[in-house]
């Protein structure tokens, strides 16, 4: 069986500190930059953390939030799906990054980096789940590192 | 995330260690916008940080606001590469001084 990450959370206060373990050793393994990982854990760290906090008003979950990483031969990809309220990630605006400091806020901001970063995002709701899936090339020519 | 404090001359420096994500962006929150509204000066000291997420970029843009409103300065330093292009897709490349290490951030303070 190939080597991936696969993990379950609650929605409620959900441990991405272990997340965050699980991927630098699997980062670590596989070779793969400190530019990649911080890609990784920024995604799902936005992801994860935003589905815990807006996800489930009703704090009702059956099912909860599962993640699955994993490597094919050209790229990481990574899926997560949830049952919590429908909710599609790209429909999100875009934060204005050019305002001043004065009304700079936050709000946005970590979606649209996991859209910025990432080389494909793709959602979908399917049998009452939202389905993310995210992928980043490997050692594409242009890679900066 | 660990945080150490050090002083030099009329300088703060705040070093951090580890991840600056949701987990821990709490505990810089509980410093560093208090520590910005009274120093003359700080830095914080990036070199040491892995990764950052939006939770640790609010704090820091939260310290920048304080900066501000109390004509305090307040310079970056020691962005890793992966680090320093999250700040740049931010667009916070343009809200902050940046500067390569410490030292330079001393003598842009100097």
């Amino acid at each position: 069986m190939p080597d991936q990450i696969a993990m379950h959370f609650a929605p409620v206060a959900p441990d991405i500190d272990s997340l965050i373990d699980r991927l630098e050793d699997f980062f670590a393994r596989h070779g793969l930059s400190t530019a990649l990982l911080q890609t990784f854990a920024l995604a799902f760290d936005e992801i994860v953390c935003n589905i815990a906090a807006y996800g489930y008003p009703d704090n009702g979950s059956e099912h909860g939030i599962d993640i699955r990483l994993w490597l094919t031969a050209s790229e990481i990809r990574v899926e997560v799906v949830d049952d919590g309220i429908p909710f599609d990630p790209l429909q999100v605006a875009d934060p204005d990054i050019t305002a001043s400091l004065e009304e700079r806020e936050i709000g946005g901001l970590g979606i649209f980096l996991v859209r910025k970063l990432m080389d494909s995002v793709a959602y979908e709701r399917r049998d009452e789940r939202n389905h993310l899936i995210f992928t980043k090339q490997l050692a594409t020519p242009a890679q900066a590192d | 995330m660990n945080i150490t404090e050090t002083l030099e001359g009329s300088t703060l420096i705040l070093a951090l260690h580890g991840r600056l994500d949701s987990t821990t962006a709490k505990s810089l929150e509980d410093v560093l916008p208090e520590r910005m509204q009274v120093s003359p000066a700080l830095i914080v000291d990036l070199a040491e940080i892995q990764y950052v997420s939006s939770a640790g970029l609010r704090v820091i843009l939260k310290a920048a606001k304080v900066a501000k409103s109390s004509g305090n300065r307040l310079v970056l330093a020691g962005l890793a590469p992966q680090v320093h292009e999250v700040f740049q897709v931010s667009g916070f490349t343009a809200l902050f001084n940046i500067q390569e290490d410490r030292s330079q951030a001393l003598a842009a303070l100097a």
